[in-house]
């Protein structure tokens, strides 16, 4: 485990190196700067606290996003175990609506929310909700009747199954979902954001990055880029691998 | 197999030599949308700089804001490109190579407000916000000449700022949406105004204290070549010339352009406000604003700034 960080952090170095001799052949600031002065614009910007608050906001519009967008998916999976027509409903729903990207519907959604948070809130649910809808349904589909059975024989009620049986169940499936989703509402919030700028009091990363690219500021449009790579990995390594240990490797699925 | 891989090799060397621009033989201009962009949508349609040029293709690139004619200039992808005053000198600060060869245009730009919304300077919040083109944008700017001359902080409304192009940013103030004001130029504040909950909070001019350019043209620095310089602003001033003398027949042809009827086009060209020359006014106080307030690292002087032969 320790050679594949140390491995890792290798590459990192190879990388930043690659970077300066790139941009000193180049020696155009403006187009490629070198990544000395890259994160001495990154330091700068964290330093006076601007930058994260910039990535709390964007980082908490997800959020608040996601679990709104889990709530309505456990929702409709409760009603799809109960009636095989809400399954049926919500798959087709899911065959037209997954495959538009959030920010083709951006346009849509300014016209029936306007350019406030319901906007970006509708935006993530948009993205995350068939996601995971997909993984839950095939878990859903392929769930084995046993496994029901022996809530039966405990005399257990639906919503007693679903969350002792079901949700357990499924999980795997459950959060591969909200990975992808989680994937593609960040996508979809930071293009929001260089889309229509400033949403309620201030503004996320994409406004950030619209900002810096409207003062020709090269380092600082790479040091929001930094950013964005910070949260996902943050999000990746220490949020999900931390919800898994909780669930999967707890109840067997991944050890 | 062989067969196959000849058509991936054409294929590839086909999709190679669209990328090849090396063509010293094409002229690419980009301008943006608007009634101060007149002179050029004139040439264009007239083929004006063609016939000082007749050597060169001119190819026009209407773009939708200046951080891509910005961006188009710094990778080479555009020769010359039309913006207003700072977001050049923004370029100037961060060491890009170009120059200011002519003015295009003054214009009465401002700040409409939708009265229904708001009526003060003091009622923008997180749900009345102002739409305007980008942060750095002359708008942006006027706007913190004017914030910083009547509140004493330049930056005073920047946290209510929304980034819209000038169409959407006209209909947005219009509906019932957060938009309740647009720092916007014609003709868009001039249909805007003509709606009895719209008013003119912000003159640009007073913004200023006094008279600017609105639209200077912008040329490389690498780009030396007096001949294209000297062709195109023929062309440009003949089409100047063609809207102060003959109004009605620039209206005719701009009608559909602006997709305003003549008669409007009319109006709104022959305003006292419009004036079109190459006459470049203003440099020295923008740059010294912007310096004073963070936005140039340096104060840039007219004097480096300008295109010599």
């Amino acid at each position: 485990m320790y050679f594949m960080k140390n491995k890792k952090l290798l590459y990192l170095l190879l990388l930043i190196v690659l970077w300066q001799i790139i941009s000193m052949i180049v020696d155009q600031p403006q187009l490629m700067p070198d990544s000395i002065s890259i994160f001495q614009k990154f330091w700068e910007e964290m330093i006076n606290g601007k930058l994260w608050l910039y990535a709390f906001y964007s980082f908490a519009a997800i959020i608040i996003g996601l679990s709104i967008s889990i709530i309505l998916s456990l929702a409709i999976a409760l009603l799809s175990i109960k009636y095989t027509w809400s399954m049926d409903f919500f798959k087709f729903l899911n065959s037209i609506l997954h495959p538009l990207p959030g920010i083709a519907v951006l346009p849509v959604l300014i016209i029936w929310f306007g350019v406030g948070y319901s906007s970006i809130f509708a935006l993530i649910i948009h993205s995350v909700l068939w996601p995971i809808l997909t993984n839950l349904f095939s878990a859903i589909e392929t769930f084995p009747k046993t496994l029901s059975k022996v809530g039966d024989n405990y005399e257990m009620g639906i919503l007693k199954k679903f969350i002792f049986i079901y949700i357990p169940g499924t999980m795997p499936s459950f959060i591969a979902g909200i990975k992808t989703g989680w994937a593609r509402a960040f996508r979809a919030v930071i293009s929001a954001e260089m889309f229509f700028g400033i949403i309620g009091s201030s503004g996320g990363i994409g406004w950030y990055l619209v900002k810096k690219r409207a003062f020709l500021d090269t380092s600082g449009i790479f040091a929001g880029l930094i950013v964005i790579i910070l949260i996902g990995m943050f999000l990746e390594s220490f949020i999900f691998d931390r919800i898994e240990k909780l669930t999967l490797e707890k109840w067997g699925f991944k050890i | 197999m062989k067969g196959k891989l000849i058509i991936i090799l054409i294929a590839i060397s086909v999709i190679l030599s669209g990328c090849n621009s090396s063509d010293e033989k094409v002229i690419k201009i980009a301008q943006q949308y608007g009634l101060a962009y007149a002179p050029l949508e004139l040439s264009k349609e007239l083929g004006l700089i063609e016939k000082y040029l007749p050597d060169y293709e001119i190819q026009w690139k209407q773009i939708m804001n200046t951080a891509t004619i910005r961006e188009g200039m710094l990778s080479s992808d555009l020769d010359i490109g039309f913006m207003g005053i700072p977001p050049f000198l923004i370029g100037v600060d961060n060491e890009m190579g170009w120059r200011i060869f002519r003015g295009l245009s003054e214009a009465p730009v401002g700040m409409t407000i939708n009265t229904n919304k708001v009526t003060t300077l003091d009622d923008f919040d997180a749900n009345h916000k102002i739409a305007l083109p980008q942060p750095g944008s002359i708008q942006h700017i006027l706007l913190s000449m004017f914030m910083e001359k009547n509140k004493g902080q330049a930056d005073a409304l920047d946290d209510y700022l929304i980034s819209m192009a000038h169409p959407d940013g006209q209909i947005a103030l219009l509906s019932a949406s957060e938009v309740s004001a647009h720092f916007s130029s014609p003709p868009y504040i001039f249909e805007e105004l003509k709606d009895d909950n719209i008013k003119l909070l912000i003159d640009g001019k007073d913004a200023f204290g006094g008279e600017f350019t609105f639209i200077v043209g912008v040329v490389k620095e690498n780009f030396k070549n007096d001949e294209v310089i000297v062709g195109i602003n023929k062309g440009i001033d003949e089409a100047v010339e063609m809207i102060k003398t003959n109004p009605e027949k620039v209206a005719e042809l701009m009608a559909p352009v602006y997709g305003l009827d003549e008669e409007t086009t009319l109006l709104y060209l022959t305003n006292k406000d419009m004036d079109y020359s190459n006459e470049v006014k203003g440099v020295d106080r923008f740059s010294e604003f912007m310096f004073i307030n963070g936005y140039l690292e340096e104060n840039v002087l007219e004097e480096d700034v300008f295109y010599e032969k």
